[in-house]
């Protein structure tokens, strides 16, 4: 297991791709966020294809949900039908609490799902406790 | 006016002519005509008034009124209704002018069949709908221009004329219309002028198709605005530029909401580094009072042992002196460790990091015994104030990491700089990123406070700090850029 931790965000907003990383830059953990903007990127990243060829492995998925080019769902769909990018743990953090959505979610095998807060001091704890539980506590595959 | 009937409105007075014109246009089918005839001017405008006229004969010689301005009055009362002219054999002349002045035909009364009659009055219909149509079009750029603050000129490179639309003009605010390259010029901000006249006829005498520039351009107001100015040169065959239609963009209130933007970016900047600086004072406050305060302890320490010198002195109060003595050393001590992380480095002002560094090693090397090595080019300049006691900082984090977690009996220290950054390096032998600073369950790498402040710091300066961990131990590596920023922080050291 390597120095770092590797952490791949899916968002198209930019201000909560921002936050997302000045609360992790709060924390004392070596964390390391890459940030693609939609769907297709994402697949892009995680197979090493095009300008992601040198990108380093996640340790933890986050996700939204809606985005564009690719959709959130498809990418789920895709990565938890893959036999090698199935291990990576998803967290769907999305603004999305439509019923529907987390059961689908989580019939796509989501590990967790996690409403987006709208309160700035709200999505901060999120993320931290995203990166305690996730990054701190839970044991995670050696890829 | 439905394709089959034409209405034609004759305003004659000579009552001869009007009933020729009438006859003529009798036979006439596909389309056919209805004609109304009037002998006064004023009772052809009442009559165009009521409308349903799609075209009109006007003879110029009327009793109430004369000739062109006849002409005159109705274009501006009835301005959509095409003209056709009637003159006489002799004032053929007086015809055409009538035409410059905005009837779409003439007709020479002795001329008049119903063949050239007929195809004279629809070729009027047809041209009025088309000038209308182009009037229109024409209205509907300049109002788009006018919307979007856009002017348009033309250049013709080889009559050196060059012209300007009406939104130009008003653009720039009330110039003339017609221009030589060197009016234009005087109007170009004394700054941007040979930039930009350079830059065009460089384009022009080149291969370019394009060409494009931004400059301030003097308003008749006396104002300043600034101009984004895009052309399209044409050229001919042989490659020579002939014409360069260009579109000149105000975009003045842009560009001040962008040197607020950056004003306000700076003035972000500045603050940031005001409170670091405020930081840095802080801590050279503590430093100092901190001196202050142990120097004291440090001096009632040395009484007291002085007081055990003397050779009567009582058992019980020797007792208390050295009991005495004791606390106020622990005291210091305690006081001393706890702000050690606190202390600005006293040296960093006077010699400069290399120098600092290597005191610092030495005194580190007695305290823990680690060999400290640092490599630094002799001729290594003077940085600015916060990149060096950035660096030292991290160089004394580092160290203290080195010390407790690595095992290491020896680090190393590079220190080397280009033009655009000082990168700063600290390695050791030991076993690499040790097991306490690790997270249980993954081993990812947790640091203390210290070591996240001064990648914080570095990322403040515009910097980065790395570290790595192989076989061989551990490796912190921090780059910090130099230049505009290196300079600022000079000044403020004066």
């Amino acid at each position: 297991m390597g120095v770092t931790a590797e952490l791949l965000l899916v968002e198209d907003n930019d201000g909560d791709a921002r936050l997302t990383r000045e609360a992790l830059k709060a924390g004392r953990l070596w964390t390391h966020l890459n940030v693609v903007r939609d769907g297709a990127e994402a697949m892009a990243y995680l197979r090493r294809e095009g300008k992601f060829i040198a990108a380093a492995r996640p340790h933890l998925i986050l996700l939204d949900l809606n985005l564009p080019r690719k959709d959130g769902r498809e990418v789920l769909q895709e990565i938890k039908s893959d036999d090698d990018l199935k291990r990576i743990p998803v967290v769907v953090v999305t603004s999305s609490t439509a019923e529907e959505d987390i059961h689908l979610a989580y019939g796509a095998h989501a590990n967790c799902y996690i409403p987006k807060p709208e309160n700035l001091n709200e999505f901060v704890a999120v993320v931290e406790a995203i990166e305690h539980f996730w990054l701190s506590i839970v044991r995670l595959p050696s890829s | 006016m439905s394709s089959q009937c034409i209405s034609v409105l004759i305003i004659e007075d000579n009552r001869g002519d009007a009933r020729l014109v009438q006859e003529a246009l009798k036979g006439a089918t596909a389309p056919s005509f209805t004609v109304e005839w009037v002998d006064r001017l004023s009772i052809g405008l009442a009559r165009l008034a009521e409308g349903g006229i799609d075209v009109l004969l006007l003879d110029l010689g009327l009793p109430d009124s004369q000739g062109l301005e006849a002409l005159a009055l109705i274009r501006a009362l009835a301005p959509t209704v095409p003209v056709v002219v009637l003159s006489g054999a002799g004032d053929e002349q007086f015809a055409v002018e009538a035409v410059q002045a905005g009837a779409q035909d003439y007709l020479v009364k002795a001329h008049a069949n119903p063949h050239l009659l007929t195809r004279s009055l629809r070729y009027a219909i047809e041209r009025k709908r088309a000038d209308e149509g182009l009037r229109e079009s024409e209205e509907r750029l300049r109002l788009a221009m006018t919307a979007a603050n856009e002017a348009i000129w033309e250049y013709n490179p080889i009559t050196g004329y060059a012209l300007w639309n009406e939104a130009y003009s008003d653009a720039s605010g009330g110039a003339p219309k017609t221009w030589c390259p060197a009016e234009l010029g005087k109007r170009i901000h004394d700054e941007d002028r040979e930039r930009v006249l350079g830059s065009l006829f460089e384009a022009l005498e080149g291969q370019a198709v394009s060409w494009s520039a931004q400059y301030r351009l003097l308003r008749a107001d006396g104002q300043w605005s600034y101009i984004h100015d895009r052309a399209v040169i044409a050229r001919d065959t042989t490659g020579k530029a002939t014409r360069v239609v260009g579109a000149m963009l105000d975009v003045t209130s842009l560009k001040r909401a962008e040197e607020a933007l950056q004003q306000s970016n700076q003035r972000l900047q500045r603050l940031s580094r005001d409170l670091l600086r405020a930081q840095d004072y802080e801590r050279r406050r503590i430093a100092r009072e901190l001196h202050d305060s142990t120097a004291q302890l440090l001096a009632a320490l040395g009484m007291n042992l002085s007081r055990l010198k003397e050779p009567g002195l009582a058992p019980e109060r020797r007792a208390q002196a050295l009991s005495e003595a004791t606390d106020l050393a622990a005291a210091c001590s305690a006081e001393i460790r706890t702000v050690t992380y606190l202390l600005h480095p006293p040296l960093l002002d006077e010699v400069g990091l290399p120098a600092a560094l290597q005191a610092y090693a030495q005194g580190f090397n007695q305290r823990t015994g680690i060999e400290v090595e640092i490599e630094v080019a002799p001729d290594f300049e003077r940085l600015g104030a916060e990149v060096e006691a950035t660096l030292f900082r991290i160089v004394q984090e580092g160290l203290a990491n080195v010390h407790k977690h690595s095992g290491s009996p020896s680090a190393i220290i590079r220190l080397e700089r280009d033009e655009r950054e000082v990168r700063l390096v600290l390695g050791d032998r030991g076993r690499g990123l040790p097991e306490a600073l690790r997270t249980p369950a993954n081993g990812f790498v947790r640091f203390g406070v210290g070591v996240m402040g001064m990648r914080e710091r570095a990322e403040q300066l515009g910097g980065r700090l790395v570290l790595a961990s192989n076989g061989g131990g551990a490796k912190l590596t921090v780059a910090l850029p130099l230049g505009k920023s290196n300079e600022e922080n000079k000044i403020i050291v004066s």
